[in-house]
């Protein structure tokens, strides 16, 4: 595509950028947006509310190791937990869902 | 008060459209910058089955931050906690786990089941902008990180001059993690016996991108899933086992399972794929 924007990385020439490695941004891709951020501190479980019809998908970190500590969605809500009652931080992405 | 930066795909009107999904970028909504990107090889050395590999990251709290594991140095590049043998009692499987990072480093354990030379399992790691668990602090950069006085940063509500890189929507140092396609497939699977079952998805886009890969069982879920929950590879529990791996052509969903039921169904494997290489 010949049109649109770029945005290359740095001092990477915006003619020859690639898209892989060296541009920033290219209206022909979208830019990966996150909706929301929910977290648990000290919490063994919690339901939150995505408000989308449908289901994301989320990017989770959490304290301990990821067999103890888990993130589900559906079309509803996101459920963050943690074994033993650590934290859960997730991000909540639009792009990817359906 | 509708204010800040929206750029709309192709036939939606940017002025009028309310779907964040109608836009390539609206900076009102937080982005993934990859601040770090870098290939390296673990070494699982002659008489080890394991060895951790540990980066120092510079940010001073715990990144966002993903890797990918070529596990048995064959150019197939697996999700973390993942593993090359799906299959109840897989010989010479080769796995990562205990993925962590925190204040200071970020860290994975590479394991193999035979130790009899040294091995080497390359990996490519990321490094977001976003934080894990914690609290923004210390620096907003990691080690190695070069800051430029030229290019283009866009904020919202925060003065562009003294903002942290988290708190940009755009800083043209960094590539925005970039949404490619979402594909899914299903993997039939039945616990009558150990079994195992892989699909593929054809990215086709000649280099390996960053990719994520979530599953759930849908209406055939088995006794203690929920049908509609969505977990991410490796992630799936017992008796099932998952992984993902991707290639410069191709995307391979794995899964396995043991035995000694009477269910069979359906898992639904949904595939993110994003623009961004994984290689440098």
């Amino acid at each position: 595509m010949n049109y649109g924007i770029k945005f290359s990385k740095g001092k990477v020439d915006i003619f020859t950028a690639d898209i892989k490695n060296q541009q920033v941004f290219n209206s022909g891709n979208y830019v990966e947006k996150i909706k929301e951020i929910f977290e648990i501190a000290v919490t063994t479980s919690q339901d939150f509310g995505h408000g989308l019809n449908y289901t994301p998908v989320v990017i989770a970190y959490g304290t301990v190791n990821n067999v103890d500590t888990f993130c589900e969605t559906d079309n509803y809500e996101v459920t963050l937990a943690s074994g033993l009652n650590g934290s859960v931080i997730a991000y909540i992405l639009f792009q990817a869902g359906s | 008060m509708d204010y800040g930066i929206k750029f709309a795909i192709e036939e939606k009107n940017a002025l009028t459209s309310i779907n964040p999904r109608d836009f390539l970028i609206w900076s009102k909504y937080k982005d993934f910058k990859i601040l770090k990107k870098a290939n390296s090889s673990l070494l699982i050395s002659t008489g080890n089955l394991v060895a951790t590999q540990q980066i120092a990251h510079g940010m001073g709290y715990p990144p966002a931050y993903y890797a990918w594991v070529d596990l048995q140095n064959n150019g197939k590049f697996y999700m973390l906690e993942t593993n090359s043998g799906v299959q109840v009692g897989s010989v010479n499987a080769h796995s990562t786990d205990t993925s962590a990072a925190d204040n200071t480093n970020i860290s994975f354990r590479g394991v193999r089941d035979a130790s009899v030379s040294d091995e080497y399992m390359p990996f490519a790691y990321v490094i977001f902008d976003q934080r894990g668990i914690g609290t923004f602090g210390g620096n907003d950069r990691p080690i190695g990180y070069v800051k430029q006085d030229y290019g283009i940063k866009f904020t919202q509500g925060k003065n562009v001059f003294d903002s942290k890189i988290y708190e940009q929507v755009i800083n043209s140092n960094c590539e925005l993690l970039n949404y490619h396609a979402t594909r899914t497939i299903g993997l039939s699977w039945d616990n009558s016996s150990n079994g195992t079952n892989s699909a593929t998805i054809i990215h086709g886009l000649g280099y390996v991108p960053m990719f994520l890969v979530w599953g759930n069982f849908g209406s055939s879920a088995p006794s203690g899933f929920n049908k509609d929950r969505l977990l991410p590879i490796g992630q799936i529990a017992q008796p099932f086992t998952s992984s993902a791996w991707a290639d410069t052509n191709e995307i391979q969903i794995e899964i396995g399972w043991a035995g000694g039921g009477s269910s069979s169904g359906i898992f639904n494997a949904r595939v993110v794929v994003f623009t961004n290489a994984m290689l440098i």
